[in-house]
């Protein structure tokens, strides 16, 4: 017999430490390095070295190999191997795209895991045995005709010999293939001494099986450990599985190490209503208990079913609670943060130029092409130019920005310098990206187009000292591009389209997962099957939820379950067993706290518990300890009842006399105030104070629609325009504005279609305006003066307004003012004017007298161009015979404008809108002290 | 034999019960749990099924029980979107799909986009083509609010996309216009009212039908009342006979107008903008929410061998199970049918396989609800009939449960009482009224329980009548509090708490005042799915936050934080900071950004700030701590930032409330989750500027064991049942609640195939539109049946609240029903009366009375949901635990280092490292020897290894060459060499305290009891560099020599750095 297989009881601790004793023992002197380890995680190993080192005498050696098969086989490959490459797992779809070109990408990542199945389970089965045997289990399942799904299955089978020919043709090798090799030269090359078999991968694939009996074959004495206990056999399907093979070699004794007292199958489990909860349960549990002196975090692992959901919820958590912990855990390359840089470049480059991902890279840390001043200002300037996307837009940046500043204030020189500096950065993006943009490709065009812009980009240049992190992002981003060049190289060029090529680039980056570095410190937080083989005093085991643990198989395109079982490929069953024997290892080697739990709610889901927990479930007794900053915090403000509200009170300056001052400097004498702000005042002073006197507002992100503030300039300009050089006859009327609205579209620059569409909507409105004209002069007034600015002082205020037209009467003094409006309009009643909801109109006329005193004004009217029509203040077109008296009005309105400055001086800005239901519609309305009733959120049936 | 069955099953019946039963009874004739497919009306019903299901199994059969329970999750008790979800994966690959398909999460950014895109291309790249013209048309009637009208029309119809693709315009049958056309033409009043007038039909393309309708205009008063209805003439049957008909003849010219204006729109749409959408759609091979049930349907109408393939996979179905059969839409019943079809028929292979199918449907059309999402109540009566028609009178059977387990006698005689009379429908009333069956009480407790009604009288707008209602909740609720009128599991009575209490609103509308009421009585609550998430001042003081952060130049972000709570600057201090006039635009005219380092544009609020530094220590802390934040964007994950300044900046301490709590975590989890699936910083404050609009709701609160008044809406009081409910609000109006462009669009389903849509932006012609006013209608009989369901949720006592207003006109209210029914009347000292008095328990009473029976009441309100009361423990220090041993890994390179040599050399620089140091490692080893050959034969093979493009392996294998040729030539050669008692890649682990190191070093030569240690520097260096690199490597080299010196037990250790480039080595020790 060449050794021992040592059958170990659940709950057995330490079980790595007695085998290696063994090993050691079987060795002289301090060179180690006839030992072969094999173990199941490189997390586990990790731990081996580490449990290794503890246990030799020496204090320093020459240490054994410890390896997973995995790492085992492709060390050896690489040492051995003379003439093949490697095709990385996450290049076999592209592989297999290239073998059948019409599936999706996630198609062929499903026929390449079919393909690694097979190869794995069926290492010696021929193509012609597999198709037979599946063709006997289709017909013995007793259907009237499967042709689809027969056809699916043998197109892959069909696949998987071109695959298996191409890569041998080309001397590239797979994953499996590197087994089966290493299998092949462990023969001739290799001797052990002293072989352990730390038995925890259990599911060995037939395979893997090959390669560890070529293993004990070349082996002088094997160590091997496996798991065996009669009280519960139905958890041990897995290790006993393990442990026929092992005997059917017939070179091994056994021997049975002693029973533990109890088996633990029906623990206490723990519900929270949320993952949050959950995670501080077991953060509380844990310093609770270290404090108490009963727990120590070497010896506690903190695991839940699906680590990725909890991730970095435990890491925030946990540093809340100043717990040390180390988590272990992959991480797709697509999710780091230079990675993500660059994936917005290639979105930005592919779909372009769309403002948000222009501006994130542009923005981007992670590029230092590009100065400082881009990355703080482009974000802004480009909202502020309204860029949507478009190579157009970004040339037109810097005129787009200037103007768009100027609109609203003035611009200086060094403001200037700095927008053309971004300008030209922004050209030099375009340029650079151009020559990457092609609609067709191969991967190695791209690849190499990828690498020169990244590097004229410099991106990651300059982080790499601080941050080890972004070295090993950057190779592994880059062994992809070089992965993709040799593929292309040895298999043949494909072109795809830039969008074909996103896809699968971004597939690549999703599937490439990037290693962490194994650090053991504090708690250890592992994914659930990453514990395998690890022992704990302690373990929290969380997420115990049925739809995570012990989860469904992953779901397979190619072949039912049912035919899966029958070709003894992993399937439903052994999901379940692999997942219950590693949960009932974990949880019996555990003797201090063990703590199960799970969420049970989830956005609108009712998450029920795992099928293996007990049925002792129990609510979670909340801790009457503060562990955090953050709790501590709240449980003060809490005692204090603190009142968020008090922070956002109504704003009133009428005590404070320094504001006062910068008010009435601000809003003096001098200030000019236009109508149009005043009326802003009574609709709501608080907003008021923030748009008007706070200046504050954002930016709306860039629309392509022609706004309606937009047609109202163009309107006004062309009722300007009309009559600029004089009054026409109204014979001439139609011709002349079909002529003005030309020339002032073609000054405007807007596009092709909105020009278009505007010149039908007028045209369609000129009979109408024409009516309207017609009727005026009938009245016997004329346009008098066209868009005049007016100022006129109220006592000290000065007021200010821009009349769109004044009409005159031929024959005397009187006169009419209009205001064109394009936006909803209605009647004015002196009511509105009374109560200060109105005070445009009349105040036009005050300023208007104040400037023309000679002038009698017999109206004032708003042109509705919307409604085609005028809606005359005094003279309504209703039959309704009272009219109102125009001073009268004026009065009103005076009066109020005189009472609105003051308190705009006073700094009063009450909470008084004018109509509640604007306040639904109010940017302000989450910080603003009015609380309004729900009415006013924006609410849609599908809310109840 | 088990027979088909539909169940009408009333609330309270236990209608869960019965489907757990049923499930369980099919599980008993041995049928395996994955041919029975459960339909359920949401993911939590599925949940709770199966809890039903696996406890009731418990009792009943253990050893099935624990086979099933491992299965747990292949048990298909699911919605019908997730089960037509597994099904389309199932075809994933056959409709050309991924496979591993998702629901796409975000589908209004692509529709956004596509909106964007297919105007852009149509309005620039297709001038002069049918739909640049159909665009304009579209647009232009509408004037300066043509495109967002049309916008927003686009949207509504995308909301509504699963019907809207299956939709079609109604059309006129030409041949009824024409035979009109002629009655009129012949009728004597034509002549008589309109001599000269040409009544005439449309050329049958319609094409002329705009000038139909023109002149029609000038007419209209002839035959129409100023409000547009036929004027009547009752004493001539002749001439109101002609009245009709113009009326007749002139709204279908009306209608067929504005269909045609509409179908123009909606071939747009379709073709155009929704075309845009789909193929993005397409090009993902992902599906959104709406296409599941579509894509489901056709699958199973258009792919022949479906049911061979799920059958294939295991996956196919002979048992059907639904809940809450009201709510299932025609498509979901067509689906429904397609599944169980084959059976249905009597062909199927399955009969000949001797299994038997049979599909289960339970629920109420009582407590149909979801109109608005197509659910109608009819599918009862239409699964009825396809039922009867298709299986054997032995086959199936109906029942009509009458049962009633939940309520006390008062509620259900008052049930019994009122909704007969609201509910009118007879037997032959279209299908879409309810009709009401007594309830009989099952409940076995003699108590009769409460029902009362609470009506205040007042008048004016309804936000001030919600006001009154809401405080007489109030009352009401201090009235009962502590009253032994709720019964437990034993039926003993027991004293009121809050928690028993539920107040059921119809919509959200008035929620506040009822919270303010409450509040303003100490009366503890909690809103149950609150919404508006995003208006929530904690909210939008976070969101401001990662604005500003990710772009600093936002002033208004930047205001809203500084002045919150986290920084609590006054207004006063804002207001001079944003005056601060003092601050010029630059330094100096020349600077630029770029030349000047220290001036910032001092155009934001944040330059502004940042300039006002100097006058308070107070603004430089806060600014120090922002800078350092904005500095961190990118490089640290976004929801650590706000978690530490939430920390720093205590914003805890203000947001200590627990609903504020949870929604600050619900907060940081959205942030969390965006940036774990890639977002950008700014990509997350779009996403935020996105979705802040939309309706979202608020993060539950737990409610477990909290004494709490419960306000929810009676659609998320589907299916709950509590001791004590208030029905508020009887006296709101049904008003349209739907906004504009949805309003104006009206779907109208009438099977799974056949959908009309009709769009009619005019009031005043929906008004004549028969479609409108039916539907219409419609909504009515669905306020009855929300009415029931709220009604019916009561176990022991129901209170009904509201104002009347004797005054009013009567328009239709739940208090206008009820008045009716009842015989309400307000008779002397305001007091009310009414028909009632053989119900025990009920009463009518006015808040006069009320105020009365509560003058006395004080209440005493522990405030037991708030800081316990025990003084709670600190613990904030952290865990200081050494672990056993650190282990270090020696690495060859130092970081610092190999980032140098890969800034100046480039990438493969590091990698041809590694290279030279195995082709080093196999000659020591002797595996290779050192010539040229065998050094580029072992390169090679290197470079395969490495996946080492071609194009950079020339260069590389040049400078493998070169140094070949360098240490040809120096002393390096013969340390390369085999030699005996020589180590290459000596692998080693040294144990110090409680470090443990381990390693590898290049090459170990012993001779002369002394151990030389050599490690390879294969990189270029310059000489200059050489002393600084071994002060560098120094620590690395003595770990070396203690290890080897331990391990051969020699006290004498000598360490060299070994320049490969240079040919040089280097002693160090
Ligand atoms: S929410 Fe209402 S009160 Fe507040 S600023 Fe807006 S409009 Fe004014």
């Amino acid at each position: 017999m060449k050794g021992t297989i040592y059958l170990a009881p659940f709950g057995k601790q330490k079980a790595t430490e007695f085998l290696l004793t063994k090993a050691i023992e079987s060795i002289e002197g301090n060179d180690f390095s006839s030992i072969l380890y094999i173990g199941p995680t490189p997390r586990k190993i990790r731990d081996a070295q580490i449990t290794f080192a503890k246990l030799v005498p020496y204090p320093s050696f020459i240490p054994p190999c410890f390896y997973t098969i995995k790492q085992f086989a492709s060390e050896f490959f690489q040492e051995y191997s003379k003439d093949k490459r490697i095709l990385s797992d996450f290049i076999k779809p592209l592989l297999i795209k290239k073998l059948s070109p019409d599936i999706t990408i996630g198609y062929a990542q499903a026929i390449a895991d079919f393909i690694r199945e097979i190869k794995q389970y069926h290492p010696d089965t021929s193509i012609e045995e597999l198709k037979k045997k599946i063709l006997a289990e289709l017909e013995a399942k007793g259907i009237f005709s499967y042709d689809e799904v027969q056809k699916q299955i043998f197109s892959a089978i069909d696949i998987l010999t071109k695959y298996n020919d191409l890569l041998r043709k080309n001397n590239w090798v797979d994953a499996e293939d590197i087994l089966t090799y290493t299998t092949e030269i462990i023969k001739e090359k290799v001797t052990i001494k002293t072989l352990v078999l730390d038995g925890f991968f259990y599911d060995l694939t037939r395979i893997e099986e090959k390669l560890v009996c070529e293993l004990i074959n070349k082996a002088e004495k094997v160590l091997a450990l496996s798991f065996y206990d009669s009280r519960t056999p139905e958890a041990y399907a897995l290790p006993q599985e393990f442990l026929t093979f092992l005997r059917s070699l017939n070179v091994l004794q056994e021997e049975k190490l002693p029973d533990l007292p109890d088996i633990r199958n029906d623990l206490p489990y723990y519900v929270f209503s949320s993952i949050e909860e959950e995670v501080e349960a077991i953060a509380g549990l844990i310093k609770k208990q270290f404090f108490e002196k009963k727990l120590s975090l070497n010896h506690t692992i903190v695991t839940f079913s699906r680590l990725r959901d909890y991730e970095s919820l435990v890491r925030r958590t946990f540093t809340k609670y100043g717990i040390p912990y180390s988590i272990y855990l992959t991480k797709p390359l697509s999710k780091t943060q230079p990675v993500i840089a660059v994936i917005e470049l290639l979105r930005s480059i592919i779909n372009g130029y769309p403002r948000s991902s222009t501006v994130a890279v542009l923005s981007s840390p992670y590029f230092k092409r590009f100065s400082s001043a881009t990355k703080e200002w482009i974000g802004h300037y480009s909202r502020l130019a309204g860029i949507i996307k478009d190579e157009r837009d970004w040339k037109g940046f810097e005129k787009r920005t200037i103007t768009a500043i100027e609109e609203d204030r003035e611009i200086t020189d060094c403001e200037i310098q700095t927008i053309k500096q971004i300008q030209k950065e922004i050209n030099t993006f375009l340029a650079l990206t151009s020559r990457f943009k092609q609609p067709h490709n191969s991967l190695t065009g791209f690849a190499q187009g990828l690498k020169q812009l990244l590097a004229q980009f410099e991106w990651c240049q300059g982080l790499e000292t601080e941050n080890q992190q972004v070295v090993k992002i950057k190779n592994e981003f880059y062994r992809i591009l070089d992965n993709m060049e040799s593929f292309e190289l040895d298999f043949g060029k494909t072109e795809y389209s830039e969008d074909e090529f996103m896809r699968i680039f971004e597939y690549l980056l999703n599937y490439h997962q990037l290693l962490p570095e194994v650090e053991i410190k504090g708690v250890a937080v592992l994914e659930f099957l990453e514990t395998r083989g690890l022992d704990c005093d302690h373990l929290f085991f969380g997420g115990l939820s049925e739809d995570k643990f012990p989860g469904e198989v992953k779901y397979d395109p190619v072949l039912p379950l049912w035919l899966k079982q029958r070709l003894n490929l992993p399937g439903l069953e052994r999901h379940l067993a692999r997942a219950k024997f590693h949960y009932f290892r974990l949880v019996n080697t555990a003797r201090g706290e063990t703590f199960l739990s799970y969420y049970n709610t989830d956005a609108d889901r009712l998450l029920l518990p795992s099928p293996f927990l007990g049925n002792d479930q129990r609510n979670f007794e909340p801790f009457n300890i503060i562990f955090t900053q953050e709790q501590s915090a709240r449980h003060q403000g809490a005692i204090e009842r603190i009142d968020f509200t008090k922070f956002i009170s109504p704003v009133n300056f009428s005590q404070d006399q320094e504001i006062q001052k910068v008010l009435a400097q601000k809003f003096g004498p001098t200030h000019r105030f236009s109508v149009t702000l005043l009326e802003k005042y009574p609709r709501c002073p608080h907003r008021f104070y923030l748009e008007n006197v706070l200046e504050l507002s954002n930016l709306e992100e860039p629309r392509y629609e022609v706004e309606a503030k937009f047609w109202g300039n163009v309107s006004h300009k062309i009722m300007e325009r009309l009559y600029q050089r004089g009054i026409i006859p109204i014979e001439k009327l139609e011709q002349e504005i079909e002529k003005v609205v030309d020339a002032v579209l073609q000054e405007e620059n807007l596009p092709v279609f909105w020009q278009e569409a505007f010149r039908r909507i007028f045209n369609n409105m000129i009979p109408e305006l024409i009516k309207i004209e017609q009727r005026m002069r009938e009245q016997g007034y004329q346009p008098l003066k066209i868009e005049q600015y007016f100022t006129a002082d109220l006592n000290d205020i000065r007021l200010s307004a821009r009349i769109d037209r004044i009409d005159k009467r031929s024959d005397s003094n009187q006169i009419r003012i209009i205001d064109y409006k394009t936006g909803k309009t209605s009647n004015v009643s002196a009511g509105q004017i009374e109560s200060g909801f109105h005070l445009q109109l009349p105040l036009y006329a005050y300023i208007v007298k104040k400037n023309r005193p000679k002038l009698e004004i017999i109206d004032v009217g708003i042109y509705s161009l919307a409604d085609n029509k005028v809606y005359w203040l005094i003279s309504k077109d209703t039959n309704n015979t009272e009219s109102n008296d125009l001073n009268q009005l004026i009065e009103y309105a005076v009066a109020h404008a005189q009472k609105i400055v003051n308190q705009i001086r006073q700094g009063i800005f009450d909470l008084k809108p004018l109509n509640h239901g604007d306040c639904r519609n109010c940017d302000y309305l989450p910080i603003c002290p009015m609380k309004p009733d729900e009415e006013n959120i924006n609410l849609s049936q599908e809310t109840i | 034999m088990l027979k088909s069955k539909i169940v009408s099953s009333p609330a309270g019946s236990g209608k869960t019960q019965k489907l757990a039963e049923r499930y369980i009874e099919l599980l008993q004739q041995n049928i395996p749990p994955e041919r029975i497919l459960t339909i359920t009306f949401t993911e939590k019903a599925a949940a709770e099924m199966k809890e039903r299901i696996f406890q009731l199994l418990r009792e009943k059969d253990l050893k099935m029980y624990q086979i099933l329970k491992e299965k747990s999750l292949s048990l298909r008790i699911q919605t019908i979107d997730s089960f037509c979800l597994s099904l389309l994966k199932r075809f994933a690959v056959n409709i050309g799909l991924q496979p591993d398909l998702e629901v796409l999460a975000d589908p209004k950014a692509i529709w956004t986009d596509s909106v964007y895109d297919t105007l852009m291309t149509i309005a620039e790249k297709e001038k002069g083509t049918s739909d640049y013209e159909q665009l304009l048309n579209s647009i232009v009637p509408n004037k300066f609010r043509g495109w967002p009208n049309l916008k927003k029309l686009f949207d509504s119809l995308f909301e509504k996309r699963q019907s809207i693709e299956r939709g079609k315009i109604p059309s006129y049958q030409y041949a009824y216009l024409e035979s009109l056309v002629s009655q009129i033409k012949n009728h004597p009043i034509t002549s008589q009212k309109i001599p000269d007038f040409p009544i005439r039909a449309p050329k049958e393309d319609f094409s002329d039908i705009d000038d139909i309708r023109k002149d029609l205009e000038s007419i209209k008063h002839t035959f129409l009342t100023q409000k547009n209805c036929p004027s009547s003439d009752i004493c001539h049957p002749e001439i109101h006979e002609w009245y009709q008909l113009m009326f007749q003849y002139w709204r279908i010219i009306l209608t067929v107008v504005s269909n045609q204006r509409f179908s123009v729109i909606f071939d747009l749409f379709i073709k155009r903008f929704l075309g845009e959408y789909n193929n993005r759609k397409k090009v993902l091979r992902q599906v959104d929410f709406n296409d599941l049930e579509l894509l489901t349907y056709r699958v199973l109408t258009e792919h022949p061998e479906w049911s061979n393939i799920l059958y294939i996979f295991d996956e196919h179905t002979d048992h059907i199970l639904v809940d809450e059969f009201q709510d299932t839409s025609f498509l979901q019943w067509a689906i429904i049918t397609k599944l169980a079809e084959e059976w249905l028929s009597g062909l199927g292979a399955k009969r000949e396989r001797g299994i038997k199918p049979t599909i289960f449907l339970v629920g109420d059309d009582k407590q149909s609800i979801y109109l608005f999402r197509n659910a109608h109540s009819e599918i009862f009566e239409k699964a009825k009939s396809y039922l009867t028609s298709r299986l054997k009178s032995d086959e199936l059977e109906i029942v009509e449960d009458t049962d009633n387990y939940r309520s006390l006698s008062s509620i259900i005689d008052f049930t019994n009482l009122v909704f007969p009379k609201i509910m009118t429908a007879n037997k032959d009333a279209p299908p879409w009224q309810t009709r009401y069956r007594h309830f009989v009480r099952k409940r076995n407790n003699p108590n009769p329980g409460i029902v009362q009604i609470i009506l205040d009288t007042a008048e004016g707008k309804m936000a001030n009548l919600r006001q009154i209602d809401a405080e007489l909740v109030a009352l009401k609720i201090l009235d009962i509090i502590n009253k032994p009128i709720v019964f437990d599991i034993q039926e003993n009575a027991r004293p009121c708490r809050f928690e028993d209490i539920a107040i059921l609103l119809r919509r959200r509308t008035h929620l506040t005042r009822y919270e303010n009421a409450l509040r303003k009585y100490n009366i503890p609550f909690v809103i149950v799915k609150g919404a508006g998430f995003y208006d929530s001042p904690e909210i939008a003081i976070l969101i401001s936050l990662v604005n500003f952060l990710s772009d600093p130049t936002r002033n208004y972000d930047l205001y809203v934080v500084l002045k919150s709570p986290l920084f609590a600057l006054s207004e006063k201090e804002l207001l001079l900071i944003n005056e601060d006039l003092q601050c010029d635009l630059c330094v100096t005219e020349k600077d630029t950004l770029f030349t000047s380092t220290n001036s910032d544009l001092k155009i934001s609020l944040w330059t502004r700030f940042k300039n006002n530094a100097k006058t308070s220590a107070r603004y430089q802390d806060v600014i120090s701590k922002l800078t350092n934040w904005i500095s961190q964007i990118g490089y640290r994950p976004m929801v650590e930032i706000l978690e530490e300044i939430l920390d720093i900046q205590n914003g805890w301490k203000t947001f200590w409330q627990p609903q504020q709590v949870v929604n600050i975590k619900k907060f940081l989890k959205i942030v969390e989750d965006l940036e774990n699936n890639g977002s950008h910083p700014l990509a997350i404050c779009d996403y935020f500027e996105k979705n802040k609009d939309q309706e979202e709701s608020k993060a539950n609160v737990n409610t477990e064991g909290r004494n709490e008044v419960k306000l929810m809406t009676i659609h998320s009081a589907k299916g709950l049942q509590f001791p004590v409910v208030f029905f508020v609000g009887l006296d709101e109006k049904f008003e349209n609640h739907r906004k504009n462009e949805s309003a104006y669009l009206l779907i109208n389903e009438v099977s799974e195939s056949e959908v009309w849509v009709s769009y009619e932006p005019d009031s005043n012609l929906r008004k004549l539109s028969p479609l409108f006013d039916e539907y219409k209608s419609k909504e009515l009989e669905e306020e009855k049946r929300i009415f029931y369901v709220g009604v019916t949720r009561a176990r022991d006592a129901l209170f009904l609240t509201g104002v009347y207003n004797p005054k009013s006109s009567q328009k239709e209210s739940r208090l206008n029903w009820l008045i009716n029914a009842l015989d309400i009347r307000l008779i002397e000292d305001n007091k009310l009366s009414c028909n009632v008095d053989n119900i025990p328990g009920f009463s009518i009473i006015s808040v006069n009375e009320l105020k009365q029976t509560i003058k006395n009441i004080k209440v005493q309100l522990s405030d037991d949901n708030q800081a316990s009361q025990t003084q709670p423990v600190t613990l904030l220090e952290p865990i200081i635990e050494e672990p056993e041993y650190h282990w270090r890994a020696v690495t060859k390179e130092l970081t610092e280092i190999e980032s140098r040599v890969r800034q100046n050399y480039g990438e493969h620089w590091i990698i041809l490292g590694d290279i030279l140091h195995k082709i080093f490692e196999k000659i020591s080893q002797g595996k290779i020897r050192y010539t040229i050959e065998d050094i580029e034969t072992e390169a090679v093979s290197q470079f395969l290894i490495h996946n080492i493009p071609k194009s950079n392996q020339p260069a590389m294998l040049d400078e493998i060459k070169k140094q070949f040729e360098t240490i040809l030539n120096s002393e390096i050669l013969s340390l390369i060499q085999p030699q005996n008692n020589s180590y290459a890649e000596l692998p080693f682990v040294l144990k110090e305290n409680k470090i443990v190191y381990s390693g590898r070093i290049d090459r170990v030569i012993i001779k002369d009891s002394v151990v030389n240690i050599y490690d390879y520097k294969t990189f270029p260096i310059s000489e200059t560099e050489i002393s600084d690199l071994i002060q560098k490597y120094l620590p690395q080299l003595k770990i070396y020599q203690k290890a080897v010196s331990k391990i051969f037990s020699v006290s004498k250790t000598k360490s060299y750095l070994v320049f490969t480039q240079l040919g040089k080595i280097i002693p160090c020790s």
